[in-house]
């Protein structure tokens, strides 16, 4: 695969890039994003106090890229996964989820869920991780087709993971 | 499910020819194919299924339901509305209609597009075996959609000069492709329209082996009437003619794709051996041989 384009290319690669960009959530965010007013339980996106080092409004999330997009966790519902998990575990492929096709990764990256023991979420990597304050999180408000997407955040630009609809789906 | 798009931003090199071939082949073992066809000529959907009114057929219902912001809220059953049967068991068409040619106006500055025949894919789920995507001949939102929804891809090309600068095209757009999905697009270029008596098909024949060894299906399609009067009848190739060269070419990539699809391997550098199919990689002794060939069909090129 090449890294650079040709200078004539450019164009067309930023045309390519723009219809390929990860896309906003199907249903449009409530301009309440109480938790009570979201179909999404947002207390299953949030990480749950003991995750949760700064304050409750703040979110601390994991970046984790695959299929090429990047999605957030929240940081305090995972764990690394050691070996022995991975030898057992029900294994989450994020990749396959969110679309249709595995992660071509190999190997993956493993993620254990802390209030899920014996799943895993494999995953292409993990890119650190983020505090964003809960109000800069797109919230979706409607069930719709993936309710594991439980809403986007711009900057970083992400897909927010709802783990326990992820293990209900996945 | 294993998804290969048909791709070549050059017209006439028998991409549709391939798809439908493809997909017949690939049913004719009971797997469970869905053919989308996406070029607004709607060639491969005509042949297979005959007109249709409706402009909101087929694959544009899928477009469409992006465009309204209605496709979230669909159930899957409503994705598979979209797929029609064929005369074939098990090969089943996602049409495309005239109307797909204005989506590239209609969906103008809407970030994300090219990712709609992705979802639409996922969201057929477990109904198909294998999906083919017959891609119109031109760069735009339905090639990307084609390109990013596909595990694999094939780029028939026809064995003459321009067609090969065509392909030049078709690999970098696939690089860029790839650039911006951080994943590598596997690829399987196939000589088509082969007629071993001219001179001009033999020289790009080579040329292809040269620069494209690693990826070149070895086998040429041949020219082959059959071809064309099975259009003509409005049945795919392998229904019409089980026996005819071109589908015998056809026959011997499908064994292979799907063996490559079962394995999970992703390669895309395609190996038969050279007994089963005479193999004509570079410097191949078969590959000096059809350089030998070359000076006797000189004088008919």
């Amino acid at each position: 695969m090449t890294v650079t384009a040709p200078p004539l290319d450019a164009s067309l690669e930023a045309y390519i890039g723009a219809l390929l960009a990860p896309r906003e959530p199907d249903v449009e965010p409530s301009t309440d994003v109480s938790a009570e007013q979201s179909s999404v339980d947002v207390r299953a996106v949030a990480p749950s106090a003991a995750g949760v080092e700064s304050s409750a409004d703040v979110l601390e999330l994991k970046l984790v890229k695959a299929a090429g997009l990047v999605f957030a966790l929240p940081a305090g519902e995972t764990a690394d996964a050691d070996d022995a998990a991975c030898g057992a575990a029900r294994i989450i492929d994020l990749a396959a989820v969110a679309t249709g096709r595995p992660s071509a990764a190999v190997p993956a990256t493993r993620l254990a869920l802390i209030d899920h023991p014996g799943v895993l979420i494999a995953v292409d990597s993990c890119e650190g991780l983020v505090e964003v304050p809960s109000e800069r999180v797109r919230w979706r408000t409607a069930g719709g087709a993936r309710p594991w997407l439980a809403g986007m955040l711009d900057d970083p630009r992400a897909a927010v993971v709802s783990v326990r609809h992820l293990v209900e789906e996945g | 499910m294993s998804t290969w798009a048909v791709c070549n931003q050059k017209g006439g090199v028998g991409k549709t020819t391939t798809a439908i071939s493809i997909a017949s082949l690939l049913a004719e073992k009971g797997r469970k194919t869905l053919l989308i066809d996406l070029d607004p000529h709607a060639s491969a959907s005509v042949y297979l299924v005959g007109r249709e009114d409706d402009a909101n057929a087929g694959v544009m219902r899928w477009f469409s339901a992006e465009l309204d912001g209605s496709a979230a809220s669909l159930p899957a059953a409503a994705f598979a509305a979209a797929c029609e049967e064929t005369k074939q068991p098990d090969l089943s068409l996602a049409r495309a209609t005239p109307a797909l040619a204005a989506l590239e106006r209609r969906a103008a500055g809407r970030e994300g597009f090219g990712r709609v025949l992705t979802t639409a894919v996922a969201r057929l789920g477990a109904r198909f075996d294998d999906v083919i995507i017959d891609c119109p001949p031109t760069l735009g939102l339905l090639m990307i959609n084609a390109l990013a929804a596909a595990q694999q891809v094939l780029i028939p090309v026809q064995t003459e000069h321009l067609a090969l600068e065509g392909l030049a095209r078709m690999s970098r757009t696939l690089e860029m492709v790839e650039r911006s999905q951080r994943r590598a697009i596997p690829r399987i270029v196939i000589p088509t329209l082969f007629d071993r008596r001219t001179r001009a098909s033999l020289l790009a024949l080579e040329r292809l082996r040269e620069e494209y060894a690693s990826v070149l299906w070895p086998e040429p399609v041949p020219i082959d009437t059959r071809l064309r009067d099975a259009a003509r009848a409005g049945l795919p190739p392998p229904l019409y003619d089980p026996a005819g060269r071109a589908v015998g070419v056809y026959r011997r990539l499908v064994d292979r794709l799907i063996g490559a699809a079962e394995a999970g391997a992703t390669e895309a550098a395609p190996q038969p051996t050279a007994d089963r199919y005479g193999i004509v990689a570079a410097g191949s002794p078969a590959a000096a041989s059809t350089r030998c060939s070359l000076a006797a069909a000189g004088a008919r090129s």
